[in-house]
């Protein structure tokens, strides 16, 4: 089944004190995939900057920049994204490869795409090895196990062990200190997740994007209360890379729209940048993920 | 390696001169065998007896120290910054030596830069797995913008340097590679200086060859990198500022290359550009030569939170509006763990072997290197695999048995942080000793800039000895002497100067607007404070020559009146100008070396000298060497030892006061006679004239609104301490009366020192400066008028008189005035000078 929608995603600052010049870089364009396709992405900033310039990052996600340099109270960012997400077939878990497999031919560089999947090995800022994560996932990873049937396990463990609370950590927050009190935001499962399989020696990446969210049955479906979600995708080898949402327990599918990858959340951050003065400052996000056809 | 000796009796110093067995010595092959490249300069050395070395020698520690030549210029302590160490005698290399060095050093460069260019490109060394893929993927420093930043034509090294040891068969070793923003380069100008003057006789007969060419290559390149405006494109020098450890060398490169000294906040990126901010507006930068770490040039793509660099640097890189130099992500290319790759990068890149060698290093990533490793620990050192810096290696043989164990568990669990290196038993050089002359080890920095296609090499460099082999494996800063290295020459040497004309007529210039912001405002508060310390001694030597002379009590007139005055000049503790309470405050004598050295009170003259020494420093490619020579030099004087502070008694302040009014006297004389009259020269006229109008209105408040008994004396304290004593004496001879004082200090226009000169002196030079002058005022310019008239209308006759033994208008006008400067050195500081606030991240969205 086909799905269609029409994603906005609205980000205001407001400053006590003027902000001289801010200069920003943006994740917000959902990413082209063999099953999703972006038709249309517009970009609505205020004050209106002069230029806004785009590329593509070293991950392949698009980034567009620009710096304002008009004195201004409050700065607005708007993203409408018209974006086609097809159903993907996902392998039966239980025909991937085994995990120790694909850890070898990973380490070893024998394996096919070894060199594209590497860096997803390593330690980044908000994702690093520790054998407190190897000792967490050693139970859904017994010897021998099929790598997706381990990961789905592993997802499914985080999504049972953990309490979703918004207010426990900050976008900031290690994962090994989530691990702790067992608790958090998507965010953090997912870097709880790829810090367990990277642990085993196992590739794994962040992905952000939008969900799409069902309304309670009978109740309408309330416009901008969505958010941006995250999630990890593990490299099963041949398979490619297989998205799993830990905070709903779901192998991702067309309710699932990714905007970009990259190790950990500071390689994606929707809005990264710097600004001077502002004094205090005040936040409000909207997204509004709205199914527009099938 | 085959070399001739010369057997020839060394006489002089050199007679007993022993090189250690088994290691090669850089001078001598053995006892009385000189090498012979070295002959002519030892002939030459041989002449001098050893109190005569002695002498140079100290010639040269004082001419080091008169150019303030530090490893750490600055540091509000003044501990830890430490002043260069040089050795007089230089480590001569012959021909041969250096045609190793050379060729070395070339393909080194064009290898390292060559590795830069796969890896920030198509990665072809990693995917043919020549170097593991982890150690660029697993970088803390590879920034994934640095890859794809620049076009791929463009140069990426311009300034490299290696670290060399040389083993006792002759043969050189690298035991580092620098590719960040080197350092080294400013003291080897500095101390080919020093040598070349305390042994004139010497250099002339060794014939070194000549640095300068090297600077000159230098320049071109980095003129010929500028996207545009090729003839003469703005280039500055981007420096961490005046507390980082090489700001010395930053300031020295800027002046010796010609370029501006620039720090992260003096530029700004404006319109796809980077631009400079100075007193005439924003001027677009072509060229950066960086001494910031590549990872702290933009806190927008690269490490958040950093102060040090400019905001958006890195999408003006990606657009090829600036080059920056050495480029960003350069600094990969030094990594440790890359080493033991070379060889075989070398092969893949370049076609051929590796010329120079580096120290053997392993890097325990490598399950095979990592069991070596394990089993020859105690000769290895250990170090990080990534990162480069001034933390010392690991010598697992000194370790206690617990560290042992803990570095042994470090480097199984995460072997791939770490690598091992070998030990270079390092040549000696003679190094002079007081008395002797003996072999210690030594390290060797040497530099290679690019050079159209090629690599150009430095001949000279930087050796550092110690008697301690070890100590000389860590950073550049350590080591204990440092030595200027001499290249043979192969020909006469052409004399060349880095201020030879270019063939492209200059446009001149006469305006100065191009001041960087920065700059103007660090003119304007040592202006402030160069006056501010003068006011103060000035006072000081009043009250310290009264009570020298009239020893009996502390309730005269005079003295009253004069604690009164210090006391609101902020050096001496209030109390004590207060009847009732100055008798629970310790004595005078006791206490007023104390106040006077209190570095908590701001106004302090210690405080003050510590301000004048921070600025002196900060704007120093700003000024002449001998005005900044004039002010760094009482820099040690308020930097007593505790023990020493403990001694100054009033005598001791004296002198010490005395020597800060010689030396702002000679500051003003060079100022005057030799700064041109430019921006630079007027704001630090300005913030003189703004000091000295709050000084002298504070005395005069201070001491004569109330009408004291006897007059006639406090008015000549007050005279001298606004050094107007002597023109008063000359027109009224010895009658002191109170309105001739006022009009001299207050109304009259011919006085340099009165109130009315400084303040019409403001007006002048705020309506001279850029975008002053318009059809509506400024607010420096309304104040700047009107605090003019107030003064130049005054009566001195309404000014002296006095009712119920109060001056009651005096008291206004001064206090109108103490009101007023603050509010004009604001308005000035807010229209002319820096205030970007500080960089702030926007907070990272939550999900």
């Amino acid at each position: 089944m086909i799905l269609k929608y029409r994603i906005v995603h609205s980000t205001e600052y407001q400053y006590s004190d003027p902000v001289p010049v801010c200069h920003n870089h943006l994740r917000l364009t959902p990413r082209e995939t063999p099953y999703t396709r972006c038709t249309s992405h517009r970009l609505l900033i205020r004050p209106m900057p002069g230029n806004v310039a785009k590329r593509k990052d070293w991950f392949g996600n698009i980034v567009q920049s620009f710096t304002l340099d008009e004195s201004h109270r409050r700065l607005l960012l708007a993203a409408t994204s018209r974006v086609t997400v097809l159903p993907q077939t996902i392998p039966p878990p239980e025909q991937t490869l085994k995990w120790e497999d694909v850890a070898t031919g990973v380490r070893s560089q024998t394996i096919n795409d070894w060199f594209d999947v590497t860096e997803f090995l390593f330690d980044s800022s908000l994702a690093s090895h520790d054998e407190v994560f190897r000792e967490y996932a050693a139970d859904c990873f017994p010897a021998g196990q099929r790598i997706l049937v381990g990961a789905t396990a592993l997802m499914s463990k985080i999504f049972r062990e953990f309490k979703y609370d918004p207010r426990a950590t900050t976008v900031v927050t290690r994962p090994s200190e989530s691990l702790a009190q067992k608790h958090g935001v998507c965010q953090d499962f997912a870097h709880v997740a790829i810090s367990c399989l990277r642990s085993l020696g196992l590739p794994a990446r962040y992905v952000s994007g939008y969900l799409r969210t069902i309304p309670p049955e009978g109740k309408p479906r309330l416009v901008g209360a969505d958010a941006s979600h995250a999630w990890f995708a593990v490299w099963c080898g041949e398979a490619g890379w297989i998205d799993l949402d830990p905070t709903n327990d779901k192998v991702c599918g067309t309710d699932h729209i990714p905007i970009a990858w990259g190790r950990d959340y500071s390689d994606v951050a929707p809005i990264r940048g710097v600004f001077t003065g502002g004094g205090q400052h005040t936040l409000n996000v909207s997204v509004d993920v709205e199914p527009v056809g099938e | 390696m085959t070399e001739t000796a010369v057997p020839a009796t060394p006489t002089g110093s050199f007679q007993s001169y022993a090189p250690v067995p088994g290691v090669y010595d850089e001078m001598f092959v053995a006892t009385g065998q000189c090498r012979a490249h070295c002959q002519p300069m030892l002939d030459e050395l041989s002449l001098l007896n050893s109190g005569e070395l002695d002498r140079r020698y100290r010639q040269a520690e004082k001419l080091i120290r008169d150019n303030g030549v530090t490893f750490n210029s600055f540091d509000e302590t003044g501990e830890s910054s430490r002043p260069w160490n040089l050795d007089i005698l230089p480590a001569m290399m012959s021909q041969a030596d250096f045609q190793v060095l050379d060729r070395g050093l070339i393909q080194r460069a064009t290898l390292l830069e060559a590795i830069l260019d796969d890896l920030l490109g198509p990665q072809r060394l990693l995917r043919e797995k020549v170097i593991p893929a982890e150690i660029l993927l697993a970088h803390p420093g590879f920034h994934r913008a640095y890859h794809s930043l620049q076009p791929s034509n463009r140069r990426r090294i311009t300034i490299y340097a290696a670290d060399l040891a040389r083993s006792p068969d002759g043969r050189w070793w690298v035991t580092g590679d620098r590719v960040r923003a080197p350092s080294g380069l400013g003291f080897i100008l500095e101390n080919r200086i020093v040598t070349s003057r305390v042994l004139p006789g010497i250099f002339r007969t060794a014939r070194p060859r000549r640095l300068a060419p090297f600077f000159m290559r230098l320049r071109e390149t980095l003129r010929d990198m500028a996207p545009r405006y090729r003839e003469n494109p703005r280039t500055v020098v981007l420096s961490r500022g005046a507390d980082s450890p090489t700001y010395f060398e930053d300031v020295y490169l800027a002046k010796y290359l010609g370029y501006t000294l620039a720090e992260g906040g003096d530029l700004a990126t404006r319109n796809g550009r980077v631009m400079l901010k100075t007193l005439g507006g924003l001027l677009p930068v072509e060229v950066i030569l960086r001494r910031v770490s590549d990872d702290d040039c933009d806190p927008v793509e690269l490490k958040a939170g950093s102060l040090t660099g400019v905001s958006g640097l890195v999408d003006v890189v990606r657009n090829d509006e600036v080059v920056v130099a050495n480029a960003l992500g350069s600094r990969l290319a030094e990594t440790p763990a890359l080493v033991p790759f070379l060889p075989a990068a070398c092969r893949l890149l370049l076609g051929e072997e590796i010329r120079l060698p580096s120290a053997a290093t392993w890097w325990c990533g490598q399950p095979s290197a990592l069991t070596y490793v394990l089993s020859n620990l105690d000769k290895l050192v250990v170090r990080s695999a990534y990162i480069v810096n001034s933390a010392p290696p690991i010598e697992a043989a000194l370790l206690t048995p617990t560290a042992r164990e803990e570095l042994i568990h470090r480097l199984k669990t995460r072997p791939f942080d770490f690598v091992a290196q070998e030990r270079i038993v390092r040549s000696t050089v003679p190094v002079w000793l007081g008395s002797k002359i003996e072999p210690w080890h030594s390290a060797f920095r040497f530099f290679v800039t690019a050079d159209g296609d090629s690599f150009q090499t430095l001949p000279g460099g930087l050796a550092r000895s110690s008697p301690d082999r070890l100590a000389l494996d860590r950073s550049m800063a350590t080591g204990e002497r440092a030595q200027d290295v001499w290249i043979e020459s192969d020909g006469p040497e052409e004399s060349i100067s880095l201020l030879r004309s270019s063939n492209v007529p200059l446009v001149l210039k006469r305006s100065g607007n191009d001041l960087p912001s920065r700059d103007a405002e660090n003119l304007f508060w040592l202006g402030r404070m160069i006056e501010r310390a003068d006011g103060a001694a000035r006072s000081l030597r009043v009250l310290l020559k009264h009570e020298m002379t009239n020893e009996d009590d502390e309730s005269d007139g005079v003295h009253i009146v004069m604690v009164r005055a210090l006391a609101a000049l902020g050096q001496l503790e209030p109390g004590l100008a207060v009847d009732g309470l100055k008798n629970g405050l310790p004595n005078f004598e006791e206490s007023l070396p104390v106040s006077v050295f209190n570095p908590q009170e701001t106004l302090s003259l210690k405080s003050t000298m510590d301000g004048v020494s921070r600025l002196v420093n900060s704007v120093r490619d700003r000024l002449s060497t001998d005005a900044w020579q004039t002010l760094h030099q009482l820099r040690d004087e308020w930097n007593p030892s505790a023990a020493r502070q403990s001694k100054i008694d009033s005598t001791i302040l004296l002198q010490l006061v005395q020597r800060v009014i010689d030396a702002t006297a000679q500051f003003s004389g060079l100022s005057s006679e030799s700064m041109t009259r430019t921006q630079v020269w007027r704001f630090l006229e300005l913030g003189r004239q703004i000091e000295r109008v709050w000084h002298t209105a504070t005395i005069l408040q201070s001491t004569l609104v109330d009408v004291s008994v006897p007059e006639p004396m406090v008015l000549e304290v007050v005279l001298e301490s606004c050094d107007s004593i002597m023109t008063y004496r000359g027109r009224y001879l010895s009658t002191l009366q109170a309105e001739a004082a006022i009009d001299l200090l207050v109304t009259d226009d011919t006085n340099p020192r009165s109130l009315v000169f400084q303040l019409n002196r403001i007006q002048d030079h705020v309506g001279r400066l850029p975008s002053a002058g318009q059809a509506v005022l400024g607010q420096d310019e309304r104040l700047a008028m009107s605090l003019h008239n107030s003064v130049r209308l005054s009566e001195p006759r309404d000014l002296a008189h006095a009712d119920d033994g109060q001056r009651r208008s005096l008291d206004r006008l001064m206090q109108r005035l103490l009101d007023q400067i603050p509010k004009l050195s604001t308005a000035i500081s807010q229209r002319y000078l820096i205030h970007a606030g500080l960089p702030r991240q926007f907070d990272r969205e939550s999900i």
